[in-house]
């Protein structure tokens, strides 16, 4: 074994364990026992170990970090919930459209060719059949309008009800993605924080939402206990009448936090915060206009 | 998912369980300490030490159904918070390479007997890029053998003795000898 291998193994056996007595490292443990010198750089390299070693966990606790980790968790088990509930009752609401449409069709279609038989059809009959398989079509249409027509309307979010609820699961969504921390990623050169809010971004990351599958979160948050997040929505086509500035008055959401929703050209923003109205105006002081 | 996967094979826990015998508040509740000082180890801030904490937390209570043995919940917990944090980590800071043999012959000869505070500590650490950290953090916050670092990150025991010589070299370096090295300092110790 080389001086760097021994080194290497010196280095690798934690202090106070048979680390030494492993296998591997019976190369070292024959030549310490011949050479001095390695000796005593084990000796001091142990030594030195064990006082890191007791050092690392010594480190305070800030203040209410539990209380605040099981309000979290709290908050995010209800995002959770109204999610799942959120999604049950979209697939039921299309579950019964189809089923009402399918059967509907299925009826209108057996009996024409039933009542063809395998002969010839008469003129009429083959006029009859053409008027059914219209009608068949033009009913599967309206009942593929009815049934995709609300996910092609959400295009833009709306300070509504459902917002609020949709707040929770992005927050969520924001903490199984994890943050980055390069301001120069193409996604946030796309999706650029607005002028309108006063905070540096610390970090960023990018979520699927159902109105942007690149939707890009902004963490405006200033201190340790502050929540603030900026999500950043392209959505070219407009289907409300969302203000041109950040709205002065926010509206309350899930989970203790202040919303407010407005549009940047293509871009659509919503600032979600805790710390009530007080602190969401804090964040676009002096950019906005009573609303 | 390497996190499933690191979690299911080494901490205890089984991806296919259905539920688990420990709630998170109970989890919450022993380990968020030892989470936050790891975490805090790893990033050197307080804010973002309770991040990561928190988000170790959340991807915790969502694979909760995985951990089967609680005894062993603190490694599968450090285990996830490993995983955010390299996730998290975009820009590895290239380590400058020592002379082993130089480093090891430059620890005083009476290491014992040697005092340094908790700044000059994380410092240290702060100056470590992060593949050279969290093997460091690992071996001495966790107290893991090689073996089980290279098991747990996936990377070979050779590189792990490696990286954990070039890592406690630097550290010697800066601890034993701070007036020899200008480090940089990224947080303040809470």
């Amino acid at each position: 074994m080389s001086e760097r291998r021994h080194f290497e193994a010196i280095d690798a056996c934690r202090p106070n364990s048979d680390d030494l007595r492993q296998p591997e490292m019976a190369d070292l443990a024959e030549a310490l026992q011949v050479d001095p010198r390695l000796g005593s750089n084990y000796q001091r390299s142990q030594e030195f170990d064990a006082i890191v070693v007791r050092m690392m966990p010594d480190l305070p606790v800030p203040d209410g970090l539990e209380e605040r980790l099981l309000l979290a968790l709290t908050t995010s088990q209800d995002a959770d919930r109204e999610s799942r509930e959120a999604g049950e009752w979209f697939d039921d609401n299309c579950r019964t459209k189809g089923q009402a449409v399918q059967p509907r069709a299925a009826r209108e279609h057996v009996p024409a060719t039933a009542r063809d038989g395998v002969g010839r059809r008469p003129r009429g009959r083959r006029w009859a059949w053409t008027l059914a398989a219209a009608s068949l079509v033009a009913a599967g249409a309206v009942a593929a309008v009815l049934v995709l027509a609300p996910s092609f309307t959400a295009i833009e979010p709306r300070a509504d009800e459902q917002l609020p609820r949709e707040i929770l699961a992005w927050v969520d969504a924001v903490v199984r993605e994890g943050w980055n921390t390069d301001f120069e990623a193409e996604r946030v050169r796309r999706r650029p924080l607005d002028l309108a809010v006063r905070a540096t971004p610390r970090r960023w990351c990018s979520i699927r939402t159902r109105y942007d599958p690149q939707t890009a979160v902004y963490d405006v948050s200033s201190r340790d206990a502050d929540f603030a997040l900026a999500f950043c929505m392209d959505a070219p086509v407009r289907t409300s009448l969302l203000p041109e500035i950040p709205p002065w008055n926010p509206q309350p959401a899930t989970g203790g936090l202040t919303v407010g929703v407005w549009r940047r050209g293509n871009l659509v923003y919503v600032l979600a915060c805790r710390g009530g109205t007080r602190r969401y105006r804090e964040l676009i002081e002096g950019t906005s206009l009573i609303g | 998912m390497m996190l499933d996967r690191l979690a299911a094979d080494n901490d205890g826990t089984d991806a296919a369980a259905g539920s688990s015998p420990v709630d998170i508040r109970t989890l919450v509740t022993d380990h968020h300490r030892e989470v936050f000082r790891y975490a805090y180890r790893l990033v050197g801030r307080q804010d973002d030490a309770e991040d990561l904490t928190q988000q170790t937390f959340m991807l915790a209570q969502q694979r909760l159904s995985q951990l089967r043995h609680p005894d062993r919940a603190r490694g599968w917990l450090f285990a996830i918070l490993r995983n955010c944090y390299r996730k998290a980590v975009s820009r590895p800071m290239p380590l400058a390479a020592t002379g082993l043999a130089l480093d090891v012959d430059s620890i005083p000869d009476t290491v014992a007997g040697q005092t340094f505070d908790q700044e000059t500590l994380q410092a240290a650490l702060d100056a470590l890029s992060d593949e050279f950290k969290l093997v460091v953090v690992m071996f001495y916050f966790e107290q893991r053998s090689y073996k089980e670092i290279a098991e747990q990150l996936q990377i070979p025991i050779g590189t792990v003795m490696s990286r954990l010589t070039r890592a406690k070299s630097r550290l010697r370096a800066c601890l034993l000898n701070p007036s020899g090295h200008s480090q940089g300092r990224r947080g303040t110790a809470p």
